[in-house]
């Protein structure tokens, strides 16, 4: 095959090219993307370069929910080493670093470390763990330039994917092993990331077979307290797994995943004690460890119709020695199947089983009952895509059914319009009813929150008083649920400029919350007053938010990308202190608004500038203030196989706060400036 | 000299690397396709009748492939047709599947069974499905791969300067 270099004819298809472009910058115009493209002759757009900014507002065009695309290029140039990072681009998602490895990620309000209404897959796996309905980001870790993309949808969208997805989903979707041929070696240092390296080999078997594997480790330093001393919050991590991929025919696919995991960081509690000095700082460590194994095989058949089985294990074990250790077993079969019974209707059904068993034992100020336990989730959903004015309007209706061990029966529907006026606009507007089943730790656990020293600010009294949340025996926990109403806009005003807009009305009915529940004397081990709270659904309350996204091309080699939300938390008021209280609490955890302003720069000779500079109100919660930061990088992309960067990351300030570890009580830690060198290659 | 240098100093690439996107890219290799393509004469009403491109679905490529509506190839007026349903493929000489129809490309390969149509497409695989072109996208670069099969079942001679140029040839047979 002769013109198959990747060099560009170097003769007079380029001066075409140069006699073109510049034509179009006189014009000012968008460049050379008009019908003169057909005139270039084959083997000069054989050269053209594609830009991804349309492609990637098509695939959403027709989304009837506030969905944003991370992209792999979003990833790679922007500095981030994990996916909670990439994470702070995306409108909604508020994003905050407490620790070196912990973040809390929460969707439109819905704030903290163990944020509970999101749910997060990895490539159709659930990382939502059951135990504290969060998800623990230090444990998936993952080599980022074999993700394809983040999809992240911003509200309820339980009719597809379930209880659980009540404030948003976050889909990591991996590429596909065709597109990771070859070998990749990755290797970096700096101030904060120590050392990382990753290695990855992708191979194929005949034309129908690819398959890549990898291995990837890093170590991280710790972030360090308000007085600048060391958090003790080190990391260190080790992961490996692979993908395959198969043709079995011209309709028939299988994808199989796996990976294997040891994380370990270190954290400081402050443990509370009823003695003095009735909280001890206690250095901690947390160790993960995971295996899981996926296989999904999809089906097209020759009507249009298409069905996919999907069934995957994961076993994971989480020790917080000495406080907390737990180990689950999860089994998840998942079947879908897209039909068109008739011609305006686009149908798609499933079922869903997972099971899922644990054992978990806990020691000290933390109890959760019982120490063994295991659940099923059976599902089924439907959804129909109707046409009702042919490439202007459509309805969709969907509800999934699930029944649960712990709270049985929730239905959850779903009701969507998007209307096209025309190629570049789409409106569309969403009312749907979540549902989040509680955890574990909602459910039956008892947590000594803090203990009050005698004569101190809250406790006048002689005595210590240990404030402690625990259950009510006999009452059952109920799920949490949402309402929300949707409202949304995306224009695609030319290849080069789209604008993507949601607002939102939330409602939540009967959120997890504190009562104020018996204050008693007790003697052992010594004398001290237990003020209890009971956990119970009985917070109620409304978010509302606006959120905004521009991705602008404005010359060939610079694109912008900008990102805005605005959220607002209510509660509705309470006569009982301990209710009140927490409401408060929720609602200070969420800053009130955020923006984001990417800029991604080609300079001449594969050299690339990125700048990253974002701004997050404050939390009045912990006194977080406002903060506004500055991320760089600077990209040389020597050939086609070897490429360096050098990242700074938080260079504003050479320290500073972003929240704070809110199950228990920690010491404040803060995010540092950093800086660190990247190099890679592709052999 | 000093024209093709002040070019230079605004052109927005060293090396006159072009980028643009993606769709416009797609629709002008369909344009290009065309003239390296010949159909059998029972596939145009007439001398005069129109060369039909159609595109199935409602993404991008449609709206830019539109752009060359009335453009001469082969001395054949271009027409566009969008939003082609695997029902209404009779008339048409070539057409695209966008990515997103991907659902519907074993009806579409089917309905085109039989009919002298050159089938186009950047879904994944589409030339080792029975698709006759098929465009991948390498890097930041679009290429595509030719399955000769399929253009001998529709009857459509390819040219050898547009093999030479593809990425890959298949000649298996769906």
């Amino acid at each position: 095959m002769s013109a198959q270099s990747s060099f560009p004819p170097r003769r007079a298809p380029t001066a075409a090219i140069v006699a073109l472009a510049g034509m179009a910058a006189f014009t000012g115009a968008a460049g050379a993307d008009r019908a003169d493209l057909a005139d270039l002759g084959l083997e000069a757009l054989l050269a053209v370069e594609v830009t991804s900014v349309s492609r990637k507002a098509q695939h959403l065009q027709d989304t009837a929910a506030a969905v944003f695309v991370v992209t792999n290029e979003d990833i790679r140039r922007s500095g981030v080493t994990s996916i909670p990072e990439a994470l702070r681009m995306v409108p909604g998602l508020q994003v905050a670093r407490f620790s070196n490895d912990k973040w809390a990620v929460s969707a439109r309000g819905a704030a903290g470390r163990f944020a509970n209404k999101l749910l997060v897959m990895i490539d159709g796996r659930s990382v939502y763990s059951p135990l504290f309905s969060g998800v623990l980001w230090e444990a998936q870790d993952m080599l980022l330039e074999d993700v394809d993309r983040i999809e992240v949808i911003r509200g309820p969208g339980a009719a597809l994917w379930g209880a659980n997805a009540v404030n948003g989903i976050i889909n990591v979707i991996t590429k596909k092993a065709r597109d990771t041929q070859g070998g990749l070696a990755q290797l970096g240092a700096g101030t904060e990331e120590k050392g990382f390296a990753a290695l990855r080999y992708g191979g194929a078997s005949g034309e129908d077979t690819q398959y890549r594997v990898y291995a990837k480790t890093y170590a991280r330093d710790g972030s360090v307290d308000m007085s600048g001393a060391s958090g003790g919050d080190d990391s260190r991590s080790l992961k490996s797994g692979f993908r395959l991929d198969r043709r079995i025919s011209a309709g028939d696919r299988l994808m199989a995943t796996g990976d294997v995991y040891e994380a370990r960081s270190g954290e400081q509690w402050i443990v509370p004690r009823v003695t003095p000095p009735y909280g001890v700082l206690t250095p901690m460590t947390e160790r993960n460890r995971g295996v899981n194994l996926l296989g999904r095989y999809e089906r097209s058949f020759e009507n249009g119709s298409a069905a996919a089985l999907q069934a995957y294990i994961d076993s994971t074990h989480l020790a917080v020695s000495p406080i907390v250790t737990e180990r689950r077993d999860t089994i998840d079969l998942d079947f879908q199947h897209q039909l068109q019974p008739a011609s305006d209707h686009a149908v798609v059904w499933g079922l869903g089983y997972r099971e899922s068993r644990d054992e978990v034992s806990t020691s000290g100020f933390i109890r959760l009952f019982p120490d063994r336990e295991s659940f099923r989730l059976v599902s089924a959903f439907v959804h129909d895509d109707i046409s009702l004015v042919r490439e202007r309007l459509r309805l969709i209706i969907g509800a999934k059914f699930e029944h649960h061990s712990f709270t049985g029966g929730e239905p959850q529907p779903n009701l969507r319009l998007l209307w096209t006026p025309d190629a570049l606009h789409t409106i569309w507007a969403a009312a749907s009813r979540a549902v989040r089943i509680p955890s574990r730790a909602d459910r039956e656990s008892i947590l000594d929150e803090s203990v009050l020293p005698p004569f101190s600010a809250g406790n006048p009294s002689p005595l210590p008083v240990v404030v402690q949340s625990t259950f009510q025996p006999g009452v059952k926990r109920q799920s949490e649920k949402l309402d929300a109403l949707e409202l949304g806009y995306r224009a695609q005003f030319d290849p080069r400029l789209a604008l993507d807009l949601a607002a939102f009305s939330n409602r939540y009915p009967r959120l997890r919350g504190l009562v104020t529940g018996p204050t008693t004397v007790q003697f052992a081990p010594v004398p001290h007053v237990l003020q209890q709270l009971y956990l119970d659904n009985g917070l109620s309350g409304r978010t509302t938010g606006f959120e905004a996204a521009l991705d602008w091309r404005p010359l060939n080699r610079w694109r912008l990308q900008a990102s805005y939300s605005l959220v607002h938390v209510k509660f509705d008021a309470s006569s009982d202190f301990g209710r009140n209280t927490y409401a408060q609490f929720i609602r200070d955890s969420a800053p009130r608004s955020q923006y984001s302003l990417r800029s991604l720069l080609d300079l001449e000779r594969g050299r690339q500038l990125d700048f990253w500079l974002r701004h997050v109100a404050g939390i009045a919660r912990g006194d977080i203030p406002a903060y506004t930061e500055l991320d760089a990088r600077y990209g040389w992309r020597v050939s086609n196989s070897f490429e360096l960067s050098l990242v700074g990351q938080s260079l504003l300030h050479s320290r500073h706060r972003e929240y704070f570890e809110d199950l228990v009580h920690s010491p404040q830690l803060q995010v540092q400036r950093s800086f660190y060198v990247q190099a890679k290659w592709r052999f | 000299m000093i024209f093709s240098s002040l070019i230079a100093a605004f052109s927005p690439g060293v090396g006159g690397q072009e980028v643009a996107s993606d769709a416009k890219v797609k629709a002008a290799f369909m344009v290009n396709f065309a003239k390296f393509l010949e159909w059998p004469s029972d596939a145009f009403s007439g001398r005069d009748a129109p060369l039909t491109l159609c595109v199935t679905g409602r993404g991008p490529v449609g709206a830019a492939l539109s752009a060359y509506e009335r453009r001469l190839v082969q001395s054949r007026e271009l027409r566009v047709r969008r939003s082609v349903t695997p029902e209404e493929l009779r008339g048409c000489h070539m057409v695209y599947v966008g990515e997103f129809e991907e659902r519907h490309m074993l009806q579409i390969l089917r309905a085109a069974a039989g009919l002298p149509l050159v089938t186009v497409s950047d879904i994944d695989g589409f030339a080792d499905a029975g698709g006759t072109i098929g465009l991948v996208e390498a890097g930041q670069r679009v290429q595509f791969e030719v399955n000769i099969a399929s253009a001998q079942r529709a009857n459509v001679r390819v040219s050898s300067q547009l093999l030479r140029l593809a990425r890959n040839t298949r000649g298996k047979l769906q």
